[in-house]
Protein backbone atom coordinates (compact mmCIF):
# COMPACT_ATOMS: atom_id res chain seq x y z
CA UNK A 1 0.00 0.00 0.00
CA UNK A 2 2.73 2.45 0.91
CA UNK A 3 4.59 1.72 -2.34
CA UNK A 4 1.40 2.68 -4.17
CA UNK A 5 1.07 5.86 -2.14
CA UNK A 6 4.68 6.66 -2.94
CA UNK A 7 4.03 6.19 -6.63
CA UNK A 8 1.07 8.58 -6.53
CA UNK A 9 3.20 11.07 -4.61
CA UNK A 10 5.96 10.78 -7.22
CA UNK A 11 3.47 11.36 -10.02
CA UNK A 12 1.96 14.41 -8.30
CA UNK A 13 5.45 15.83 -7.76
CA UNK A 14 6.50 15.14 -11.32
CA UNK A 15 3.27 16.66 -12.69
CA UNK A 16 3.96 19.84 -10.76
CA UNK A 17 7.68 20.04 -11.51
CA UNK A 18 7.22 19.85 -15.28
CA UNK A 19 4.03 21.88 -15.68
CA UNK A 20 1.32 19.23 -16.07
CA UNK A 21 -0.80 19.86 -12.98
CA UNK A 22 -0.51 22.56 -10.29
CA UNK A 23 -2.45 22.87 -7.04
CA UNK A 24 -5.08 25.57 -7.57
CA UNK A 25 -4.33 29.08 -6.26
CA UNK A 26 -1.13 27.81 -4.70
CA UNK A 27 0.10 31.26 -3.60
CA UNK A 28 -2.85 31.26 -1.18
CA UNK A 29 -1.93 27.74 0.02
CA UNK A 30 -4.23 26.08 -2.51
CA UNK A 31 -7.87 25.09 -2.45
CA UNK A 32 -8.65 21.53 -1.41
CA UNK A 33 -9.22 19.02 -4.22
CA UNK A 34 -8.87 21.70 -6.89
CA UNK A 35 -6.11 21.66 -9.48
CA UNK A 36 -4.99 23.67 -12.47
CA UNK A 37 -3.65 22.13 -15.66
CA UNK A 38 -0.32 23.69 -16.58
CA UNK A 39 1.25 24.30 -19.96
CA UNK A 40 1.96 20.63 -20.69
CA UNK A 41 -1.19 19.40 -18.95
CA UNK A 42 -3.37 21.56 -21.17
CA UNK A 43 -1.70 20.08 -24.26
CA UNK A 44 -2.09 16.50 -23.04
CA UNK A 45 -5.70 17.12 -22.06
CA UNK A 46 -6.50 18.61 -25.48
CA UNK A 47 -4.90 15.61 -27.16
CA UNK A 48 -7.03 13.22 -25.09
CA UNK A 49 -10.16 15.17 -26.01
CA UNK A 50 -9.13 15.06 -29.65
CA UNK A 51 -8.55 11.28 -29.54
CA UNK A 52 -12.01 10.82 -28.03
CA UNK A 53 -13.77 13.29 -30.34
CA UNK A 54 -12.20 11.80 -33.45
CA UNK A 55 -13.00 8.21 -32.47
CA UNK A 56 -16.56 8.99 -31.34
CA UNK A 57 -17.76 11.83 -33.58
CA UNK A 58 -15.64 12.03 -36.73
CA UNK A 59 -15.31 8.29 -37.25
CA UNK A 60 -19.03 7.66 -36.80
CA UNK A 61 -21.29 9.08 -39.49
CA UNK A 62 -24.29 9.01 -37.22
CA UNK A 63 -22.79 10.83 -34.23
CA UNK A 64 -22.57 14.61 -33.94
CA UNK A 65 -21.09 16.77 -31.20
CA UNK A 66 -22.53 19.74 -29.34
CA UNK A 67 -21.36 22.13 -26.64
CA UNK A 68 -24.18 23.01 -24.28
CA UNK A 69 -24.13 25.65 -21.54
CA UNK A 70 -23.23 24.79 -17.96
CA UNK A 71 -26.29 26.69 -16.71
CA UNK A 72 -29.65 25.13 -17.50
CA UNK A 73 -33.26 25.95 -16.71
CA UNK A 74 -33.78 24.89 -13.07
CA UNK A 75 -36.67 22.60 -14.03
CA UNK A 76 -34.13 20.46 -15.91
CA UNK A 77 -32.84 19.23 -12.58
CA UNK A 78 -36.31 18.42 -11.33
CA UNK A 79 -36.91 16.31 -14.43
CA UNK A 80 -33.52 14.60 -14.14
CA UNK A 81 -34.18 13.82 -10.49
CA UNK A 82 -31.21 15.77 -9.17
CA UNK A 83 -33.45 18.18 -7.23
CA UNK A 84 -36.09 16.82 -4.83
CA UNK A 85 -35.91 13.20 -5.88
CA UNK A 86 -32.52 11.62 -5.33
CA UNK A 87 -30.65 14.32 -3.56
CA UNK A 88 -28.49 12.57 -0.98
CA UNK A 89 -29.82 13.62 2.42
CA UNK A 90 -26.96 14.94 4.55
CA UNK A 91 -26.59 15.05 8.31
CA UNK A 92 -24.12 17.28 10.17
CA UNK A 93 -22.60 16.29 13.46
CA UNK A 94 -22.22 19.68 15.12
CA UNK A 95 -19.75 18.43 17.72
CA UNK A 96 -17.28 16.75 15.39
CA UNK A 97 -18.08 19.07 12.45
CA UNK A 98 -18.30 15.99 10.27
CA UNK A 99 -20.90 15.53 7.55
CA UNK A 100 -22.56 12.19 6.81
CA UNK A 101 -24.95 10.83 4.22
CA UNK A 102 -28.10 9.84 6.09
CA UNK A 103 -28.85 6.89 3.82
CA UNK A 104 -25.33 5.51 4.34
CA UNK A 105 -25.66 5.89 8.12
CA UNK A 106 -28.97 4.01 8.09
CA UNK A 107 -27.59 1.27 5.85
CA UNK A 108 -24.55 0.84 8.09
CA UNK A 109 -26.76 0.65 11.14
CA UNK A 110 -28.99 -1.97 9.54
CA UNK A 111 -25.88 -3.94 8.65
CA UNK A 112 -24.74 -3.76 12.29
CA UNK A 113 -28.10 -5.02 13.56
CA UNK A 114 -28.07 -7.74 10.95
CA UNK A 115 -24.59 -8.88 12.00
CA UNK A 116 -25.62 -8.84 15.65
CA UNK A 117 -28.75 -10.90 14.96
CA UNK A 118 -26.73 -13.34 12.92
CA UNK A 119 -24.27 -13.78 15.79
CA UNK A 120 -27.11 -14.26 18.23
CA UNK A 121 -28.80 -16.83 15.98
CA UNK A 122 -25.56 -18.72 15.67
CA UNK A 123 -25.10 -18.70 19.43
CA UNK A 124 -28.64 -19.93 19.99
CA UNK A 125 -28.15 -22.71 17.48
CA UNK A 126 -24.92 -23.76 19.13
CA UNK A 127 -26.56 -23.76 22.55
CA UNK A 128 -29.37 -25.87 21.19
CA UNK A 129 -26.90 -28.34 19.74
CA UNK A 130 -25.05 -28.54 23.03
CA UNK A 131 -28.29 -29.15 24.84
CA UNK A 132 -29.32 -31.88 22.42
CA UNK A 133 -25.91 -33.51 22.70
CA UNK A 134 -26.20 -33.55 26.47
CA UNK A 135 -29.66 -35.08 26.29
CA UNK A 136 -28.82 -37.63 23.59
CA UNK A 137 -25.14 -38.22 24.10
CA UNK A 138 -25.39 -41.43 22.09
CA UNK A 139 -26.28 -39.52 18.88
CA UNK A 140 -23.45 -37.86 17.01
CA UNK A 141 -24.42 -34.39 15.98
CA UNK A 142 -22.08 -32.43 13.75
CA UNK A 143 -20.98 -29.18 15.32
CA UNK A 144 -21.92 -25.96 13.58
CA UNK B 1 -25.34 20.37 -6.48
CA UNK B 2 -23.61 23.73 -6.54
CA UNK B 3 -26.10 26.57 -6.66
CA UNK B 4 -25.77 30.26 -7.31
CA UNK B 5 -28.12 33.12 -8.09
CA UNK B 6 -29.06 34.46 -11.46
CA UNK B 7 -28.79 38.22 -11.97
CA UNK B 8 -29.34 40.61 -9.11
CA UNK B 9 -32.56 39.20 -7.72
CA UNK B 10 -32.01 36.93 -4.77
CA UNK B 11 -34.38 34.32 -3.48
CA UNK B 12 -35.53 30.85 -4.41
CA UNK B 13 -36.86 31.82 -7.84
CA UNK B 14 -33.48 33.06 -9.08
CA UNK B 15 -31.58 29.96 -7.89
CA UNK B 16 -29.57 28.34 -10.62
CA UNK B 17 -27.26 25.30 -10.60
CA UNK B 18 -23.90 24.40 -12.02
CA UNK B 19 -24.67 21.21 -13.97
CA UNK B 20 -23.74 17.99 -12.14
CA UNK B 21 -23.55 16.09 -15.45
CA UNK B 22 -23.31 17.07 -19.10
CA UNK B 23 -25.91 14.50 -20.19
CA UNK B 24 -28.94 16.74 -19.59
CA UNK B 25 -27.64 19.31 -22.08
CA UNK B 26 -27.86 16.57 -24.67
CA UNK B 27 -31.32 15.33 -23.68
CA UNK B 28 -32.93 18.77 -23.82
CA UNK B 29 -31.38 19.31 -27.26
CA UNK B 30 -32.39 15.89 -28.58
CA UNK B 31 -35.08 17.24 -30.89
CA UNK B 32 -33.08 20.32 -31.97
CA UNK B 33 -30.21 18.16 -33.14
CA UNK B 34 -32.42 15.46 -34.66
CA UNK B 35 -34.43 17.97 -36.71
CA UNK B 36 -31.65 20.41 -37.70
CA UNK B 37 -29.20 17.60 -38.48
CA UNK B 38 -31.86 15.40 -40.14
CA UNK B 39 -30.66 12.54 -37.95
CA UNK B 40 -32.17 9.11 -38.22
CA UNK B 41 -32.27 6.63 -35.38
CA UNK B 42 -29.91 5.14 -34.35
CA UNK B 43 -27.77 8.24 -33.81
CA UNK B 44 -25.64 9.79 -31.12
CA UNK B 45 -24.87 13.19 -29.63
CA UNK B 46 -21.47 13.72 -28.04
CA UNK B 47 -20.20 16.41 -25.76
CA UNK B 48 -17.12 17.36 -23.75
CA UNK B 49 -17.60 19.76 -20.89
CA UNK B 50 -17.22 20.68 -17.25
CA UNK B 51 -19.55 19.45 -14.55
CA UNK B 52 -19.65 20.16 -10.82
CA UNK B 53 -20.47 18.02 -7.81
CA UNK B 54 -20.19 19.05 -4.20
CA UNK B 55 -18.40 15.87 -3.14
CA UNK B 56 -18.14 15.35 0.59
CA UNK B 57 -14.89 13.53 0.23
CA UNK B 58 -12.84 14.81 -2.69
CA UNK B 59 -9.38 13.30 -2.92
CA UNK B 60 -6.79 11.22 -4.71
CA UNK B 61 -5.28 14.03 -6.73
CA UNK B 62 -7.33 14.76 -9.86
CA UNK B 63 -9.30 11.50 -9.53
CA UNK B 64 -12.22 13.03 -7.61
CA UNK B 65 -12.63 16.78 -7.87
CA UNK B 66 -15.61 19.03 -7.32
CA UNK B 67 -15.03 20.63 -10.68
CA UNK B 68 -14.34 18.06 -13.37
CA UNK B 69 -14.67 17.41 -17.07
CA UNK B 70 -16.74 14.72 -18.75
CA UNK B 71 -16.72 13.25 -22.23
CA UNK B 72 -20.18 11.85 -22.82
CA UNK B 73 -22.11 10.39 -25.70
CA UNK B 74 -25.80 9.62 -25.68
CA UNK B 75 -26.85 7.13 -28.34
CA UNK B 76 -30.56 7.12 -29.24
CA UNK B 77 -31.95 3.79 -30.33
CA UNK B 78 -35.23 2.07 -31.06
CA UNK B 79 -36.79 0.55 -27.91
CA UNK B 80 -35.92 -3.14 -27.79
CA UNK B 81 -32.57 -2.66 -29.54
CA UNK B 82 -30.83 -1.11 -26.54
CA UNK B 83 -29.06 -4.26 -25.39
CA UNK B 84 -27.45 -4.78 -28.80
CA UNK B 85 -26.10 -1.23 -28.69
CA UNK B 86 -25.12 -1.53 -25.04
CA UNK B 87 -22.91 -4.47 -26.01
CA UNK B 88 -21.57 -2.58 -29.02
CA UNK B 89 -20.53 0.44 -26.96
CA UNK B 90 -19.09 -1.69 -24.15
CA UNK B 91 -16.89 -3.38 -26.70
CA UNK B 92 -15.99 -0.21 -28.59
CA UNK B 93 -15.09 1.79 -25.51
CA UNK B 94 -12.91 -0.99 -24.13
CA UNK B 95 -11.02 -1.12 -27.43
CA UNK B 96 -10.58 2.65 -27.39
CA UNK B 97 -8.80 2.31 -24.06
CA UNK B 98 -6.74 -0.73 -24.95
CA UNK B 99 -5.61 0.84 -28.22
CA UNK B 100 -3.38 3.14 -26.18
CA UNK B 101 -1.16 0.13 -25.55
CA UNK B 102 -0.93 0.17 -21.76
CA UNK B 103 -1.82 -3.51 -21.60
CA UNK B 104 -5.15 -5.29 -21.34
CA UNK B 105 -4.60 -6.35 -17.75
CA UNK B 106 -4.98 -2.75 -16.60
CA UNK B 107 -8.63 -2.61 -17.60
CA UNK B 108 -11.67 -4.59 -16.53
CA UNK B 109 -15.44 -4.43 -16.68
CA UNK B 110 -17.44 -4.09 -13.52
CA UNK B 111 -21.12 -4.88 -14.08
CA UNK B 112 -23.52 -3.03 -11.81
CA UNK B 113 -25.68 -5.38 -9.80
CA UNK B 114 -27.56 -2.59 -8.06
CA UNK B 115 -28.91 -0.48 -10.92
CA UNK B 116 -29.85 3.18 -10.72
CA UNK B 117 -33.57 3.78 -11.08
CA UNK B 118 -33.19 4.93 -14.70
CA UNK B 119 -31.04 2.06 -15.98
CA UNK B 120 -31.76 -1.44 -17.22
CA UNK B 121 -28.09 -2.33 -17.65
CA UNK B 122 -24.90 -0.61 -16.55
CA UNK B 123 -21.20 -1.28 -16.18
CA UNK B 124 -17.96 0.52 -15.48
CA UNK B 125 -14.67 0.23 -17.23
CA UNK B 126 -12.24 0.11 -14.36
CA UNK B 127 -8.59 0.99 -14.65
CA UNK B 128 -5.74 0.09 -12.37
CA UNK B 129 -4.68 3.42 -10.86
CA UNK B 130 -1.78 3.69 -8.38
CA UNK B 131 -4.45 3.29 -5.66
CA UNK B 132 -6.08 0.23 -7.21
CA UNK B 133 -8.81 -0.58 -9.73
CA UNK B 134 -11.23 2.34 -9.93
CA UNK B 135 -13.98 3.53 -12.24
CA UNK B 136 -12.72 5.33 -15.33
CA UNK B 137 -15.78 5.20 -17.55
CA UNK B 138 -19.41 4.15 -17.32
CA UNK B 139 -21.63 2.62 -19.97
CA UNK B 140 -25.32 2.79 -19.12
CA UNK B 141 -28.50 1.71 -20.80
CA UNK B 142 -30.76 4.52 -19.53
CA UNK B 143 -34.02 3.38 -21.18
CA UNK B 144 -36.41 6.21 -22.08
CA UNK B 145 -36.27 7.61 -18.55
CA UNK B 146 -34.64 10.97 -19.33
CA UNK B 147 -36.63 11.90 -22.43
CA UNK B 148 -39.86 10.77 -20.75
CA UNK B 149 -39.11 12.92 -17.72
CA UNK B 150 -38.39 15.96 -19.89
CA UNK B 151 -41.61 15.37 -21.82
CA UNK B 152 -43.51 15.38 -18.56
CA UNK B 153 -41.85 18.46 -17.05
CA UNK B 154 -41.67 20.55 -20.23
CA UNK B 155 -44.97 19.52 -21.74
CA UNK B 156 -43.22 19.15 -25.11
CA UNK B 157 -43.16 15.96 -27.13
CA UNK B 158 -39.66 14.50 -27.44
CA UNK B 159 -40.29 11.75 -29.96
CA UNK B 160 -38.79 10.39 -33.11
CA UNK B 161 -41.03 9.82 -36.09
CA UNK B 162 -39.93 6.76 -37.99
CA UNK B 163 -40.83 7.36 -41.67
CA UNK B 164 -40.45 3.66 -42.49
CA UNK B 165 -42.98 2.36 -40.01
CA UNK B 166 -45.01 5.59 -39.74
CA UNK B 167 -44.91 5.54 -35.96
CA UNK B 168 -43.35 7.85 -33.44
CA UNK B 169 -41.75 6.78 -30.22
CA UNK B 170 -39.54 7.95 -27.37
CA UNK B 171 -36.09 6.52 -28.14
CA UNK B 172 -34.06 4.52 -25.64
CA UNK B 173 -30.64 5.82 -24.68
CA UNK B 174 -27.31 4.04 -24.32
CA UNK B 175 -24.72 6.32 -22.81
CA UNK B 176 -20.94 6.27 -22.56
CA UNK B 177 -19.52 8.64 -19.97
CA UNK B 178 -15.83 9.03 -19.20
CA UNK B 179 -14.07 11.34 -16.77
CA UNK B 180 -11.48 13.36 -18.67
CA UNK B 181 -9.45 14.13 -15.54
CA UNK B 182 -9.43 10.43 -14.64
CA UNK B 183 -8.30 9.58 -18.15
CA UNK B 184 -5.53 12.14 -17.75
CA UNK B 185 -4.45 10.55 -14.46
CA UNK B 186 -4.61 7.07 -16.00
CA UNK B 187 -2.27 8.10 -18.82
CA UNK B 188 0.08 9.96 -16.52
CA UNK B 189 0.37 7.12 -14.03
CA UNK B 190 0.74 4.41 -16.71
CA UNK B 191 3.39 6.44 -18.53
CA UNK B 192 5.51 7.41 -15.53
CA UNK B 193 8.56 5.20 -15.27
CA UNK B 194 11.77 5.31 -13.33
CA UNK B 195 14.18 3.32 -15.47
CA UNK B 196 17.61 1.89 -14.61
CA UNK B 197 19.87 2.21 -17.63
CA UNK B 198 22.66 -0.13 -18.71
CA UNK B 199 25.37 2.27 -17.58
CA UNK B 200 23.88 2.26 -14.08
CA UNK B 201 22.31 5.68 -14.28
CA UNK B 202 18.59 6.33 -13.94
CA UNK B 203 16.10 8.22 -16.02
CA UNK B 204 12.51 9.29 -15.47
CA UNK B 205 10.53 8.84 -18.64
CA UNK B 206 6.90 9.51 -19.50
CA UNK B 207 6.10 6.98 -22.19
CA UNK B 208 2.93 8.77 -23.21
CA UNK B 209 1.39 7.31 -26.39
CA UNK B 210 3.04 9.50 -29.08
CA UNK B 211 -0.29 10.69 -30.48
CA UNK B 212 -1.14 12.18 -27.06
CA UNK B 213 2.27 13.60 -26.09
CA UNK B 214 2.28 17.37 -25.40
CA UNK B 215 5.32 17.97 -27.63
CA UNK B 216 5.98 15.69 -30.59
CA UNK B 217 9.53 16.78 -31.20
CA UNK B 218 12.25 18.86 -29.56
CA UNK B 219 14.77 20.50 -31.85
CA UNK B 220 18.11 21.44 -30.29
CA UNK B 221 21.28 22.99 -31.63
CA UNK B 222 24.41 21.23 -30.36
CA UNK B 223 25.90 24.62 -29.43
CA UNK B 224 24.45 28.11 -29.12
CA UNK B 225 26.56 29.55 -31.96
CA UNK B 226 27.93 29.04 -35.50
CA UNK B 227 24.47 29.37 -37.07
CA UNK B 228 23.17 26.16 -35.43
CA UNK B 229 20.31 27.90 -33.54
CA UNK B 230 19.16 29.47 -36.81
CA UNK B 231 19.22 26.09 -38.55
CA UNK B 232 17.24 24.56 -35.66
CA UNK B 233 14.60 27.29 -35.89
CA UNK B 234 14.36 26.75 -39.62
CA UNK B 235 13.55 23.07 -38.98
CA UNK B 236 10.96 24.01 -36.37
CA UNK B 237 9.31 26.40 -38.83
CA UNK B 238 8.95 23.58 -41.33
CA UNK B 239 7.31 21.29 -38.74
CA UNK B 240 5.31 23.46 -36.36
CA UNK B 241 2.14 23.67 -38.42
CA UNK B 242 1.65 19.91 -38.05
CA UNK B 243 3.48 19.07 -34.82
CA UNK B 244 3.88 20.84 -31.52
CA UNK B 245 7.64 21.51 -31.37
CA UNK B 246 9.93 22.67 -28.61
CA UNK B 247 13.20 24.56 -29.05
CA UNK B 248 15.84 23.94 -26.41
CA UNK B 249 19.45 25.18 -26.30
CA UNK B 250 20.08 25.21 -22.56
CA UNK B 251 22.43 22.72 -20.82
CA UNK B 252 24.28 19.75 -22.28
CA UNK B 253 22.65 17.53 -24.90
CA UNK B 254 22.44 14.68 -22.38
CA UNK B 255 20.52 16.86 -19.92
CA UNK B 256 18.26 18.11 -22.67
CA UNK B 257 17.43 14.51 -23.66
CA UNK B 258 16.57 13.68 -20.03
CA UNK B 259 14.28 16.68 -19.87
CA UNK B 260 12.42 15.62 -23.02
CA UNK B 261 12.13 12.05 -21.60
CA UNK B 262 10.61 13.49 -18.45
CA UNK B 263 7.90 15.34 -20.37
CA UNK B 264 7.23 12.50 -22.80
CA UNK B 265 8.45 14.01 -26.09
CA UNK B 266 8.69 11.08 -28.57
CA UNK B 267 11.53 12.60 -30.65
CA UNK B 268 14.55 14.80 -30.08
CA UNK B 269 16.39 16.22 -33.08
CA UNK B 270 19.94 17.53 -32.72
CA UNK B 271 21.46 19.98 -35.16
CA UNK B 272 25.28 19.87 -35.38
CA UNK B 273 27.94 21.52 -37.55
CA UNK B 274 27.65 18.90 -40.28
CA UNK B 275 23.93 19.64 -40.54
CA UNK B 276 24.78 22.98 -42.13
CA UNK B 277 26.41 21.27 -45.10
CA UNK B 278 24.81 17.80 -45.43
CA UNK B 279 21.30 18.79 -44.30
CA UNK B 280 21.14 15.81 -41.98
CA UNK B 281 20.34 15.69 -38.28
CA UNK B 282 20.42 13.17 -35.45
CA UNK B 283 16.99 11.97 -34.36
CA UNK B 284 16.62 10.21 -31.03
CA UNK B 285 13.74 7.98 -30.02
CA UNK B 286 12.36 8.52 -26.49
CA UNK B 287 11.57 4.86 -25.83
CA UNK B 288 14.55 3.04 -27.37
CA UNK B 289 16.99 5.97 -26.87
CA UNK B 290 18.43 4.92 -30.24
CA UNK B 291 19.89 7.69 -32.40
CA UNK B 292 19.86 7.83 -36.14
CA UNK B 293 21.23 10.24 -38.72
CA UNK B 294 18.47 11.25 -41.15
CA UNK B 295 17.85 13.86 -43.84
CA UNK B 296 15.99 16.97 -42.65
CA UNK B 297 13.56 16.45 -45.52
CA UNK B 298 12.57 13.05 -44.03
CA UNK B 299 11.76 14.41 -40.56
CA UNK B 300 8.13 15.18 -41.31
CA UNK B 301 7.41 11.65 -42.52
CA UNK B 302 9.31 9.95 -39.67
CA UNK B 303 7.53 11.97 -37.01
CA UNK B 304 4.12 11.64 -38.63
CA UNK B 305 4.40 7.85 -38.83
CA UNK B 306 4.82 7.65 -35.08
CA UNK B 307 2.61 10.40 -33.70
CA UNK B 308 -0.37 10.16 -36.03
CA UNK B 309 -3.54 9.52 -34.10
CA UNK B 310 -4.37 6.79 -36.61
CA UNK B 311 -1.80 4.65 -34.83
CA UNK B 312 -4.08 4.43 -31.84
CA UNK B 313 -7.03 2.99 -33.66
CA UNK B 314 -5.44 1.21 -36.57
CA UNK B 315 -7.30 -1.98 -35.78
CA UNK B 316 -10.74 -0.76 -34.85
CA UNK B 317 -11.46 2.15 -37.15
CA UNK B 318 -10.88 2.79 -40.86
CA UNK B 319 -7.45 3.95 -41.99
CA UNK B 320 -6.14 6.33 -44.59
CA UNK B 321 -3.25 4.28 -45.82
CA UNK B 322 -4.71 0.82 -45.82
CA UNK B 323 -3.08 -2.26 -44.42
CA UNK B 324 0.60 -1.51 -44.89
CA UNK B 325 0.66 0.91 -41.95
CA UNK B 326 -0.74 -1.73 -39.66
CA UNK B 327 2.20 -4.06 -39.95
CA UNK B 328 4.45 -1.45 -38.36
CA UNK B 329 2.25 -1.14 -35.34
CA UNK B 330 2.49 -4.44 -33.54
CA UNK B 331 2.25 -2.67 -30.19
CA UNK B 332 -1.18 -1.45 -30.96
CA UNK B 333 -2.47 -4.69 -32.39
CA UNK B 334 -5.84 -5.59 -31.02
CA UNK B 335 -7.28 -9.03 -30.89
CA UNK B 336 -10.67 -8.59 -32.43
CA UNK B 337 -11.64 -6.62 -35.45
CA UNK B 338 -14.53 -4.31 -34.75
CA UNK B 339 -16.45 -2.85 -37.60
CA UNK B 340 -17.51 0.77 -37.69
CA UNK B 341 -21.12 1.65 -37.15
CA UNK B 342 -22.12 2.00 -40.76
CA UNK B 343 -21.56 -1.71 -41.32
CA UNK B 344 -24.27 -2.56 -38.82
Amino acid sequence: MSAQEDKLKDIIGHAKEYGFVFPSSEIYDGLSATYDYGQLGAELKNNIKNYWWKAMVHMHENIVGIDAAIFMHPTTWKASGHVDAFNDPLIDNKDSKKRYRADVLIEEHIEKIRAKTKKKLKRDAQNLVMLLMKQHSEILIPTL
Amino acid sequence: MFATELGSVSGESAKIYLRPETAQGIFVNFLNVQKSGRMKIPFGIAQIGKAFRNEIVARQFIFRMREFEQMEMQFFVKPGEEMKWYEYWKNFRMKWHQALGFGEKNYRFHDHIKLAHYANAACDIEHEFPFGFKELEGIHSRTDFDLKQHEEFSGKKLRFFDPETNESYIPYVVETSIGLDRMFLAILSQSYKNEKLEDGSERVVLSIPPALAPYKVAVMPLVKKDGLPEKAREIIDSLKLDFNCQYDEKDSIGKRYRRQDAIGTPFSVTVDHDSLTDNKVTIRDRDTMKQERVAISDLHRIIDEKVNIENCWCDFLPRRHGEQRVTQRKNYKLQNQLHPLRDE
